[in-house]
C-alpha cells in the first residue's frame, strides 16, 4: 500500500504560510497564501492515515505533482509572475487531495 | 602462595564485576526505552489537544468563525481525535516490550543474570501477553495496527518463556534469531508512524498557529497599548519556539538510535558471553539514552511553552 507524501505535502503547506507572513508580498497576496495554506493542511489531516493501492496513478500523479510545486516555488519567490502561477497550482492541489480520499482503501 | 581470604577477595571481586557487566546495559537501554516510551506516548496523546487548541486560536483571532462540536457531518477538530486513545496505547506498549526483550537479552547473555531478574522479566513479558489482540481489535479503525500484530506476538512469545539456565543457550539463540527481526519490524513501524503521520501534522500545525499570531498582531498594532503589544509579542515568541521544537524534535533520530541500541544487544547477545566487556555495546546504548533524554526533554519544553501560552 502507498500513501501521499506527507513530507512534500508539509514542505508545500510551510512554504504556503511562510509566504502568508512575507512582507515583501500584498495583504492580498499574503491572504490568498493564508487561506491556500490552511486549506492544505485541513486535506492533510483528512489524507494523511489514507492508504491507496500500490501504483494507484492518481496518487503517484499528486505526489509527483507536489514535488514539482515545492521545486518551482523554491524559484518563483522572487518572481511575482512565477509565485501567482504556484498559487493557482497550490489551491488545485486541494481539490485533487480532497478527490484522492475517495480511492483510499484503509486510514492509518 | 593465595591464602584462603585472598581467593574469597578475588571471587567476590570477580562476581561484581561481572555483575556491572550485566547491570550496566541493561540499566542503560532500560533508562532509554522508558524515556523514548514517555516522550513518544506524551507525542501521540497531544496530538488530540494541539489539533482543539489550533482550532479555538483561529476562532479567538477571528471573530467571523464560529465554533462548533460537527461540520459537514463529521466532528471538528474540538472534539475530534485524529488519532485514538486505544491505537495510542498499544503503541507505547509496543515500545515497552521493546525494553523486556532487550533486558531479556542482556540476561541471557550476561554470566551473572540473579534468578530474580529472570523470574521478574517473565513475569513483566505476561503482562503483554494482550498486545497482541488488542493490535487486532484495532484493525477497521486503524489499519497500521494489522502490521504490528505478527512481530508483537513472536515478541511476547519469547519474553514469557523461563529463562532456565540449562536451556540458556538455546534460549540465547532463539531470542536472536526470532526476536532480531521482530524487533526491527516494530521498530520501524513506530519510526514510520511518527514520520509519516504524527511529524507533518505537528510541523505545519506549529506554522499555522504562529504565523495565524503575527497576522492578528500586525491587522491590530496600532490599536495596541504598549503592554498589549509586549503580551501578544511574548505569545509570538512561545509560537515561534513550539515550531522551533516541532522541527528539531526527529522520531527518525531516536528511532534510529534505539535501532543502533538493539542491533549492539543482539551483536553482545550473539557473542554468547565471549565479549563481557561489549565497548561496543555501552556506546551504543549511550547515545540511545542521551538521544531518548534529548526527546524528552524537548517534550517538557513543548509542555512548558504550552503551560505559558495558556
Amino acid at each position: 500500500m502507498i500513501r501521499i507524501d506527507s513530507a512534500s505535502l508539509s514542505k508545500l503547506i510551510v512554504t504556503c504560510f511562510d509566504l502568508a507572513g512575507d512582507d515583501a508580498l500584498s495583504q492580498a497576496q499574503r491572504d490568498a497564501w493564508m487561506t491556500t495554506g490552511k486549506r492544505l493542511r485541513g486535506a492533510l489531516l483528512n489524507i494523511l492515515t489514507a492508504q491507496f493501492e500500490n501504483g494507484t496513478a492518481k496518487v503517484n500523479e499528486a505526489n509527483e505533482e507536489l514535488k514539482r510545486i515545492n521545486k518551482s516555488l523554491k524559484t518563483a519567490v522572487d518572481d511575482l509572475e512565477k509565485l501567482k502561477d504556484e498559487l493557482a497550482a497550490a489551491k488545485a492541489m486541494v481539490g485533487t487531495l480532497d478527490s484522492l480520499l475517495k480511492l483510499a482503501i484503509a486510514f492509518v | 602462595m593465595l591464602n584462603k581470604t585472598t581467593i574469597v577477595a578475588i571471587a567476590i571481586g570477580t562476581t561484581a564485576c561481572a555483575t556491572a557487566g550485566f547491570k550496566r546495559p541493561v540499566a542503560d537501554f532500560e533508562a532509554g526505552i522508558s524515556k523514548t516510551a514517555e516522550a513518544v506516548s506524551v507525542y501521540y496523546a497531544e496530538l488530540n489537544s494541539f489539533e482543539r487548541e489550533l482550532y479555538l486560536q483561529e476562532r479567538a483571532l477571528n471573530p467571523t468563525l464560529t465554533v462548533a462540536t460537527q461540520s459537514g457531518g463529521k466532528p471538528t477538530a474540538l472534539a475530534g481525535q485524529t488519532f485514538s486513545a486505544d491505537s495510542i496505547k498499544v503503541r507505547t506498549d509496543a515500545i515497552k516490550l521493546l525494553g523486556v526483550h532487550g533486558k531479556r537479552l542482556a540476561a541471557l547473555a550476561g554470566s551473572d543474570a540473579p534468578s530474580d531478574v529472570a523470574a521478574g522479566i517473565k513475569a513483566l513479558g505476561e503482562s503483554f501477553s494482550g498486545l497482541a489482540t488488542s493490535f487486532s481489535s484495532l484493525t477497521e479503525t486503524d489499519a497500521s495496527a494489522t502490521k504490528y500484530v505478527s512481530p508483537v506476538t513472536s515478541l511476547v512469545g519469547l519474553v514469557t518463556q523461563s529463562i532456565l539456565e540449562a536451556r540458556r543457550d538455546k534460549l540465547l539463540t532463539e531470542a536472536v534469531t526470532n526476536g532480531a527481526p521482530a524487533t526491527r519490524t516494530i521498530i520501524s513501524l513506530l519510526e514510520k508512524d511518527l514520520d509519516e503521520i504524527v511529524g507533518p501534522q505537528r510541523l505545519t500545525g506549529t506554522k499555522q498557529a504562529l504565523v495565524e499570531l503575527i497576522r492578528d498582531y500586525n491587522r491590530r498594532k496600532s490599536e495596541m497599548s504598549v503592554d498589549d503589544r509586549r503580551a501578544a509579542l511574548d505569545e509570538i515568541r512561545k509560537a515561534q519556539e513550539r515550531y522551533e521544537v516541532a522541527v528539531v524534535f526527529s522520531p527518525s533520530e531516536l528511532f534510529r538510535a534505539l535501532s543502533d541500541a538493539h542491533e549492539a544487544l543482539v551483536t553482545y547477545a550473539s557473542s554468547h558471553r565471549r565479549n563481557p566487556d561489549a565497548a561496543e555495546l555501552a556506546a551504543k546504548l549511550d547515545v540511545f539514552r542521551e538521544r531518548a533524554e534529548a526527546a524528552a526533554k524537548e517534550i517538557a519544553r513543548l509542555r512548558e511553552l504550552k503551560r505559558g501560552a495558556a
